[in-house]
């Protein structure tokens, strides 16, 4: 047992454990046939569908002062 | 909003205003450059903001920072720059609310007009931003990144994400970028040096099984949104640090503390020793407990430079906390104060030392943040639509704009106008259709609400302002993932 020990050390120092990238997208492939969207929003807890924030197109009215009118004789335009 | 200097031959730029992503697309970052001359930290926060796309809505999430001391700016600071000057700031995201993508239970979102109106936090323009701005401080060890194992897959991970989101944008295959860069120049540089740092075979291994992953993965079905989607989710989960600002103060009872700020947990402390363990980190309040801070010089010999913050609360309570200068005093004074009109009142400032020049005016005419119009007609609903009342609000798209929202009757129904007022680079505003400039929005108002207007043969007057409310809910006030059930619905 003493020479196993040592031949799992060795092993450890020669072949260590590494990190990969596949182990943090787990079911991508397996289970959502890689559809990264579909996955994104099961793993994540359901994500916006609609992403900006839709503003209104703003019209501004126009305006006269009446007083500036009668004050002013209308300008051509 | 800046005075140019008066020479009139050109001054070599002495401030430079740097951003981490343009809308211009080719290029990954961006500068504006000033002569000297007096800069207001806001003013300057609103040329980058324009130059990135950043809407009006967004923007509040911003400050200017610092590399050299890693110092954030208060909107009112002013940079004052002469020849010899030479300042570089950066335009970053100082505001972020986690789990602002998500839709389900622990969401964080915009409160809407009424419920199922919500909206996100953030638009696809701010997150392109935050996607660049924490890529960097990532890649670049900004932020220092555990080196567990788990850490270290999730890098990789990151690195898988990165590396097809350059292909998908420069329209290569991802193994072409594989066998032209380095994938470790897509890792964090702490993790580079530990990769360089094993031998040989054990180097080989791990850029083999990235090599077989990158492979794999360049046959997903994705977006470039959605890679940064993921690569932003990956790093909210990787550290906090990229959202927690820590500021090192003295306590007259407990002497040297820890003091961390986050959306989600508000102010906490530990003690020096303890920072790296998170079951130690006490709440001392959150944004909402806080009624006002004050800022004034500790009266101590030998330590001038240091400064007492006085933060009151709602329980009538107060804290005092000892910064070493007064720049970091007001830096910390102003997060909270910006947390606090993103969580609590969009049109209150807790701190006059670092209140906002921009919101100071607001306040001072009883003009509304960049609320849509959708909310201003529902306010003035709620109002009775009563003739001559209206609403003043800056404009959720242009900076330099602003509108008069109000009622009118037309037969049997009622209609609403929305009036532009324009802010020139001057200062000076003007009423559309008007004839006359003026140097505030209080003295336009004033002049104006005497008279009688006229739009589409519909004749009426401004008489009645009707001011926003104090904590008022609108797409201006956030709801914290964390604090959904806790926070009071409106009482309007």
């Amino acid at each position: 047992s003493m020479l196993l020990s040592h031949h799992r050390f060795l092993i450890k120092k020669l072949w260590p454990a590494i990190p990969i990238p596949d182990s943090k997208f787990q079911d991508l492939f397996t289970v959502y046939g890689g559809d990264f969207k579909e996955w994104l929003g099961q793993t994540s807890g359901s994500l916006w569908v609609t992403s900006p924030f839709i503003l209104s197109e703003e019209c501004p009215s126009p305006l006269e002062v009446l007083s500036e009118l009668n004050l002013c004789p209308p300008l051509s335009s | 909003a800046h005075h140019e200097s008066s020479d009139t031959r050109p001054a070599a730029p002495v401030l430079r205003l740097h951003f981490y992503h343009s809308s211009q697309g080719a290029a990954d970052t961006g500068t504006l450059s000033y002569p000297p001359g007096d800069y207001v930290a806001e003013e300057l926060c609103i040329d980058a903001a324009k130059a990135c796309c950043i809407s009006p809505l967004y923007y509040n999430l911003f400050s200017l920072f610092r590399e050299r001391d890693k110092l954030w700016f208060s909107p009112n600071h002013v940079f004052r720059l002469d020849e010899s000057a030479s300042e570089d700031l950066f335009f970053r995201i100082r505001y972020y609310f986690p789990g602002w993508y998500s839709s389900g239970a622990s969401r964080a979102y915009r409160y809407g007009v009424k419920k199922g109106s919500e909206s996100p936090i953030l638009d696809d323009y701010v997150m392109t931003y935050l996607f660049s701005q924490w890529r960097n401080d990532f890649v670049n060890g900004v932020v220092r990144i555990s080196n567990s194992h788990e850490s270290q897959e999730e890098c990789l991970g990151m690195a898988v994400l990165d590396m097809t989101r350059t292909a998908k944008e420069r329209q290569m295959s991802p193994l072409d970028i594989y066998h032209n860069t380095s994938y470790k120049s897509f890792l964090p540089k702490d993790m580079r040096n530990q990769i360089q740092d094993c031998n040989f075979l054990t180097r080989k291994r791990i850029r083999f099984r990235f090599k077989r992953f990158i492979q794999q993965f360049s046959q997903c079905r994705t977006t470039v949104r959605d890679l940064k989607l993921k690569y932003l989710i990956s790093i909210e989960s990787l550290e906090k640090t990229f959202y927690t600002e820590t500021f090192q103060v003295r306590e007259p009872a407990s002497g040297q503390l820890i003091i961390l700020v986050a959306a989600d947990t508000g102010i906490q402390w530990c003690r020096e020793k303890l920072k790296d363990s998170d079951e130690e980190l006490q709440t001392l309040c959150d944004f909402h407990d806080v009624t006002d801070i004050s800022i004034k010089q500790a009266c101590k010999e030998g330590a001038t430079e240091s400064r007492l913050v006085t933060i009151n609360k709602q329980d009538g309570k107060n804290l005092e906390l000892e910064f070493p200068s007064l720049f970091e005093a007001l830096s910390f004074a102003s997060l909270v104060d910006g947390y606090y009109r993103l969580t609590t009142d969009a049109h209150h400032y807790l701190c006059k030392e670092v209140a906002p020049p921009r919101l100071v005016e607001a306040i001072s005419c009883h003009c509304y943040g960049p609320i849509s119009m959708e909310f201003a007609v529902s306010r003035l609903q709620k109002c009775g639509d009563k003739r001559g009342l209206y609403i003043l609000r800056c404009s959720p798209k242009d900076f330099n704009k602003y509108f008069l929202t109000f009622p009118v009757e037309v037969f049997d129904t009622v209609d609403y106008k929305h009036c532009q007022i324009t802010r020139s680079a001057a200062g000076e505003f003007n009423l559309s259709g008007t004839k006359r400039n003026f140097s505030s929005l209080q003295e336009l108002l004033s002049c104006y609400q005497k008279e009688t207007v006229r739009s589409d043969g519909i004749v009426f007057q401004f008489s009645k302002c009707c001011p926003p409310q104090s904590k008022e809910k609108s797409c201006l006030l956030i709801c914290r993932s964390n604090k959904g059930s806790e926070v009071p619905l409106s009482l309007s």
